[in-house]
Formats: C-alpha cells, sequence, structure tokens
C-alpha cells in the first residue's frame, strides 16, 4: 500500500494544480475562422496552466533531471548505459506485453514474451538485449495506446508536473500503470516501495541521458519550444498508437489546401493590381 | 539589319539550338531518377557524402545543407504548408523573404544530425502512391547500435524531376512542427507575418553567430 503521507503529497499538488487552472483562467481563441480551426485541432484549452506547469518542468529539468543525466553520460562507461536501458526496458515487459494482448496485436505479444523470456535468461535478467542481437526487435505499448485502439479520444492536452506532455487519457494510463505493473505489486507486497520511485528516477534519467543533444538542440532551435514539444508529442503518440503506419488523414504540404482562392501570393498581388 | 542573309544565319542557328535541346533533352532526363523510390535513395546517399565529412566546419555543413534543400525540397509548397493559414495575408515579397530565412533555419536546425554520424546507414524500401499525386517513400536509417529508425519522405513531380514535400522521423513531420511553432508566434505577435519573419531573422542571426566557420 501506498503511504497515507505520499497520498496526501498527491492531493496538495492535484489541489494547487486546480488552484492555478482558476487563476490562470482559459487560453482566448483567435476570431480569424480559419486560425480559429488550427486553435481548436491544436485542443489545448489550459493552455496558461500547461505553460506554467511547462515551465516549472523545465526548472526541475535544469536543477536536477539534466545534470543527473550529464552525470550518468559522463560517468558511466557506454555499455554500461547500455546494461542500465536494457534492463529498465525488460523489467517493462510485462506491462507491454498485457498491452499488445489488450489491443488484440497476438504477433506483437509473442514478440514481447519471448523477448522477456530470452533477456531474462540469456541477457542476464535484460541487461543484455540478446534477443536484438539474434534479430528480434523490441517496441513499447502502455495502456493510453489500449485506450486509444479501443476507441478513446485523447482529450485536451495536458502537461503533468514531472511527467510532463500528456492527455487525459494517457494520464489514466500512467495511473492504471501504477497500479497494475507486476513489478509495482510485487514491490508493494514486499514492502520495498522505495524500488518504484529509483525505477522512475532511473527511467527519467535514462530517457534524458539518451536524449541529451536532441532536447538540447530542439530547445535552442524552437521559435516557441512549448508548441514544438506538444506538437512532438501528439505526433508521436499517433504515431505510436497506429504501431508506425503511415496516416492518410494527417495534413502535409502539397496535399492540403487552405480554403479561399488557391493563388500564390504573386498572382494575388497582380490581381489585386487590376 | 534584317538582311535575308542574316535571317537565314538566324534561322538555322535556332535549328540547331532546338535540335541540341531535342537530342539532349532525353539524355537529360535519363540522369533524373526515374522513380519515387530511386530519387529519395540517391538524394539521401549525396546527403551522407556530402554532409557527413568530419574535417567539414560547421558553416560549410549548414551552407551544404541549404544548397541540397533548395535543390529537393519544392521549399515554396513547404513554405506555404508552414504559414497555414497566414500563408493568405501574405504577400510576394514578404513569402520570399520568409522563405529565405525559413531555408537558413532548417540548415541551422538539421545541418548538425550529421555531424554526429556514427556510421548510419539508408535503406530506402519501397514506394506508394498517396492522395493529390504525391508519392510516399518508406525508408529506415540503421544505427550501428540501438533500433532502427523509420523514414517517410513525400514526394511530389514538379517540372519534371521529383521535389520532396515532407519528411518524417517516427512518425514526426518536419513541417508540420514548424506550421505549429510559426502559427502560435505569429499569433502572439501584434505584427502578423513581420512578426514571425522578425522572430526568425532573429533566430537565423544567432544561429550565424553560434556557428564557427573554421
Amino acid at each position: 500500500m501506498i503511504k497515507t503521507s505520499q497520498y496526501s503529497t498527491f492531493i496538495r499538488i492535484g489541489f494547487a494544480a486546480l488552484l492555478l487552472v482558476a487563476v490562470a483562467g482559459c487560453a482566448s481563441a483567435p476570431k480569424d475562422p480559419a486560425a480559429r480551426a488550427d486553435y481548436e485541432k491544436d485542443n489545448d484549452p489550459i493552455e496558461p496552466f500547461n505553460r506554467a506547469m511547462f515551465a516549472f518542468n523545465k526548472q526541475i529539468d535544469g536543477m536536477l533531471l539534466r545534470p543527473a543525466a550529464v552525470v550518468f553520460r559522463e560517468v558511466l562507461p557506454e555499455p554500461v548505459q547500455d546494461g542500465v536501458h536494457n534492463f529498465l526496458t525488460n523489467l517493462r515487459a510485462p506491462v507491454v506485453f498485457a498491452n499488445d494482448v489488450l489491443q488484440g496485436e497476438m504477433d506483437r505479444a509473442g514478440n514481447t514474451a519471448g523477448r522477456f523470456v530470452i533477456n531474462t535468461t540469456v541477457g542476464v535478467l535484460g541487461v543484455w538485449d540478446a534477443a536484438a542481437y539474434m534479430g528480434i526487435e523490441g517496441h513499447t505499448e502502455d495502456f493510453g495506446q489500449t485506450f486509444a485502439v479501443w476507441g478513446v479520444g485523447e482529450g485536451f492536452y495536458l502537461v503533468l508536473p514531472f511527467l510532463g506532455p500528456s492527455n487525459p487519457r494517457d494520464a489514466v494510463g500512467v495511473v492504471a500503470e501504477f497500479f497494475l505493473d507486476p513489478f509495482n505489486i510485487i514491490a508493494r507486497n514486499e514492502d520495498v516501495e522505495e524500488l518504484i520511485l529509483v525505477r522512475s528516477v532511473l527511467t527519467g534519467v535514462d530517457f534524458r541521458a539518451r536524449n541529451l543533444e536532441t532536447i538540447d538542440e530542439l530547445e535552442r532551435t524552437s521559435l516557441d519550444y512549448y508548441v514544438a514539444v506538444r506538437s512532438l508529442y501528439r505526433q508521436r503518440r499517433a504515431d505510436a498508437i497506429r504501431n508506425g503506419q503511415a496516416d492518410p488523414e494527417q495534413p502535409a504540404p502539397g496535399i492540403t489546401f487552405q480554403p479561399g482562392p488557391s493563388k500564390s501570393p504573386a498572382d494575388r498581388k497582380s490581381a489585386r493590381a487590376e | 539589319m534584317t538582311s535575308p542573309v542574316l535571317l537565314a544565319i538566324a534561322l538555322r542557328r535556332l535549328a540547331v539550338a532546338i535540335a541540341l535541346v531535342v537530342v539532349a533533352a532525353p539524355a537529360a532526363t535519363a540522369q533524373q531518377p526515374a522513380t519515387p523510390k530511386a530519387f529519395v535513395e540517391e538524394m539521401s546517399s549525396t546527403a551522407l557524402k556530402q554532409l557527413t565529412a568530419s574535417d567539414l566546419t560547421d558553416a560549410e555543413r549548414v551552407k551544404r545543407f541549404r544548397k541540397l534543400l533548395v535543390e529537393n525540397f519544392d521549399v515554396p509548397v513547404v513554405g506555404r504548408f508552414v504559414l497555414g493559414v497566414h500563408w493568405r495575408q501574405t504577400s510576394e515579397a514578404q513569402f520570399k523573404e520568409f522563405l529565405r530565412l525559413y531555408e537558413i533555419y532548417v540548415a541551422h536546425n538539421y545541418a548538425g544530425l550529421f555531424k554526429k554520424y556514427k556510421g548510419e546507414t539508408i535503406d530506402i524500401l519501397k514506394e506508394e502512391e498517396s492522395r493529390n499525386g504525391t508519392y510516399l517513400v518508406f525508408g529506415r536509417i540503421n544505427q550501428p547500435s540501438g533500433p532502427p529508425i523509420a523514414m517517410e519522405v513525400r514526394v511530389h513531380k514538379n517540372d519534371s524531376s521529383f521535389k520532396v514535400l515532407d519528411l518524417k522521423i517516427e512518425g514526426v513531420s518536419m513541417p508540420l512542427t514548424h506550421r505549429k511553432q510559426f502559427a502560435s508566434v505569429i499569433s502572439r505577435s501584434r505584427n502578423g507575418v513581420n512578426g514571425l519573419i522578425s522572430a526568425l531573422r532573429r533566430a537565423t542571426d544567432r544561429f550565424e553567430a553560434e556557428t564557427p566557420s573554421q
């Protein structure tokens, strides 16, 4: 069981978040109809709150996560870093397997189960990705993706403290995973709940270390870092839910046409001159 | 001046020129990649060859990236998509300046990826027809360690040669991400598209200043 003090912390954070929403109010929608259509597609009605949470997470990243990731990268030799990553990935295999099954993806479920058996044994508790060496590449799944496959919409964009970009559907998925992950259940039963936190922190540091330059570079080059991350999160999630299949509905240059006359700026200029 | 003799010479020159064009044309088109897949294959290998040399300065890499971008991408169509609804309020002069800055912006954004080259290879797997006369070409970036990275390129034929419209890595589209960001910059600015142009100018000036030419 979770300690009561942990519960009250959660409640306090939740209350503070609600208060922030109330104070910050809602984002104002643009008046131009076309711009409004884009705004609605962004589906970010609590943008002021989300931006505040994003700024908070950026502070945490700058003070704790990024420095830890830099140390992780500089202190540990590359094979050890890979070992940590492989170990953490293998630890999540039961959750991936459950979601493969819940989505009816039996081939992928078999792949996940096979990898788990091989890597836990031949790969020494998952430290070595022996299955990938044998040509069996892995994939990830989570409850948010399963809900999506079942037809649940993502809802509005939501930035969670510490966890970052999300939405109500994926947030519920995170909570479901917290309670249903066999690792967490065992840790709670054996009264070693600290391991849950240790694993979460390690997963965060591993993720940040593996994406150190990519994330730094994204922040450096973005005109609006918040919007860049929001767009990346949406696109990555949509791709993960489709398991990498092409999306015929997504707008793209050359196939998306704006309402109104389809003329180049040069054409319009001469038309105006007439 | 227009004596019949000169006219005859001019006509003969014109005839020779036409003959040259007609004869040369099939040879020229033969050099163009015949399929979207072949085009993306050629573009990928050229990019790897030109951008991954370790003795390249950062400034030279950016310069080469921009040249490859202009040669292989349909930059005006991409630019129009990236401006989204705001494209209609963009004048010819603004659009021209926007495209110039956007090219530099993209080059600085992505040239750095090739600096960290560790022996990745690119496999182009298949092509398929898509909407509005465009094609999707699917590829895979193989990393020396770690899982392969999915790549999806949308191309169309423009003036007898293929041009890239969209590039997706692991499901993330480069122009779509820019479109969202730029829309936000424009809506937060008092000066509309001009606000975006000045933001791009500030960013590219900063990138240029940060990029050593040695």
